[in-house]
C-alpha cells in the first residue's frame, strides 16, 4: 500500500513558490507598464483637452450666461426655465465628457501605479 | 432564509446600481434630445423666417440654418454684439459669436439693465455686447425676458468675427 505513495521531489515547494512570485512580479510589470502608458497618455491629452473645454467654454457663452446668476439673480430666480434651458444649450457636453474622461484616466493610471509600484517594492525588498 | 440571502447578495446590489444608472442614462439622454429638439425646431424656424426677419437669404435658404460653427442656434438666449436697434418695433438685431444673426423682441415685461441700474431699449447703443436669455417664438425671434448689458470687452479678449473693424 506504501508503495503507492509518491515521494514530491526536494525543493518543489520552494520552485512552485518561485515561480508563483516570478509570475506575480511578471504580472506587476506588466500592470505597471500598461498603466504608465495610460498616464503619459492621458497626461498629453490633458492639457489640449482643457484647451479645447475653455475655448468651447467661451465660445458658446456658457460662462457669459453662467454669470448672469451673480449680477441679476432675482431676475435668472424668476425666470429660471428659459435660464436652465439656455445653460443646457450652450453647455459643451462633448469637450466635458473628453475632459472628464482623460482626468478620470490620470486619476485611475496614478491610483493603480502607485498600488503596483508599492507591490514592486515590496516584492523586491 | 433564502430571501435574506438574496437581498443581501451582490447581484440584487448590482442589480439596483445597474438600474440605477440606467435610469441616469436614460434622463440624461431624454434631456439631450429634448434640449437638442429645442434648437433645431429655432433654427429650422430661423432659417424658415429668415427673409422675413432680415430681408434676403443668407447663404441661401435653408443653406447656413446651422451657423458658422455647424451647431444648432441657441433658442433662450443669445450673446454678442448689438448691430441694429429699431426702437418703434423694439427689436435688437444680436450677432453671436458664430455670426449669427439672431432679433430680439423686447416686451413691456422685459428687463434691460446696464451695471446696476435699470434702462430702456432708447439707451441701448450700436456694438454694445449683451446677454440674453428669453424664450423663442414662432418667427425665429427670441422674446427677451432679460437683457444684460455687458462691460465694453478689451478688442484682444473678442472672437475675430465680433472684434469692430
Amino acid at each position: 500500500m506504501n508503495s503507492f505513495l509518491i515521494e514530491p521531489p526536494t525543493g518543489l515547494f520552494e520552485k512552485i513558490i518561485k515561480r508563483i512570485h516570478k509570475e506575480e512580479r511578471i504580472l506587476i510589470l506588466r500592470r505597471v507598464i500598461i498603466f504608465s502608458t495610460t498616464l503619459i497618455i492621458s497626461l498629453i491629452g490633458l492639457f489640449p483637452s482643457f484647451n479645447l473645454l475653455l475655448s468651447d467654454f467661451n465660445n458658446s457663452g456658457f460662462l457669459k450666461f453662467l454669470s448672469l446668476l451673480f449680477s441679476d439673480f432675482s431676475v435668472v430666480a424668476t425666470y429660471w426655465q428659459s435660464f436652465t434651458m439656455i445653460l443646457l444649450e450652450t453647455l459643451p457636453a462633448v469637450s466635458l465628457a473628453l475632459f472628464l474622461t482623460v482626468i478620470l484616466t490620470l486619476l485611475q493610471s496614478v491610483k493603480s501605479l502607485t498600488r503596483d509600484v508599492k507591490k514592486v517594492i515590496r516584492v523586491t525588498a | 432564509m433564502k430571501i435574506d440571502n438574496f437581498l443581501q447578495s451582490k447581484l440584487l446590489k448590482g442589480v439596483i446600481i445597474g438600474v440605477g444608472i440606467f435610469a441616469v442614462l436614460t434622463l440624461v439622454f431624454s434631456l439631450g434630445v429634448f434640449v437638442g429638439l429645442e434648437k433645431a425646431e429655432y433654427s429650422f424656424r430661423w432659417a424658415d423666417q429668415y427673409h422675413r426677419n432680415f430681408g434676403g437669404p443668407q447663404g441661401g435658404f435653408l443653406g447656413d440654418f446651422m451657423g458658422a460653427n455647424r451647431d444648432f442656434a441657441n433658442a433662450n438666449g443669445s450673446f454678442g454684439q448689438i448691430i441694429n436697434i429699431d426702437a418703434p418695433s423694439k427689436i435688437l438685431t444680436v450677432k453671436d459669436v458664430s455670426n449669427v444673426e439672431n432679433n430680439i423682441l423686447v416686451g413691456d415685461k422685459t428687463i434691460i439693465i446696464y451695471q446696476r441700474k435699470n434702462i430702456k431699449i432708447s439707451d441701448l447703443k450700436v456694438d454694445e455686447n449683451v446677454v440674453i436669455i428669453g424664450e423663442p417664438d414662432n418667427y425665429g425671434q427670441i422674446q427677451a425676458k432679460l437683457i444684460r448689458v455687458m462691460p465694453p470687452i478689451l478688442k484682444d479678449s473678442l472672437p475675430s468675427n465680433l472684434n469692430p473693424q
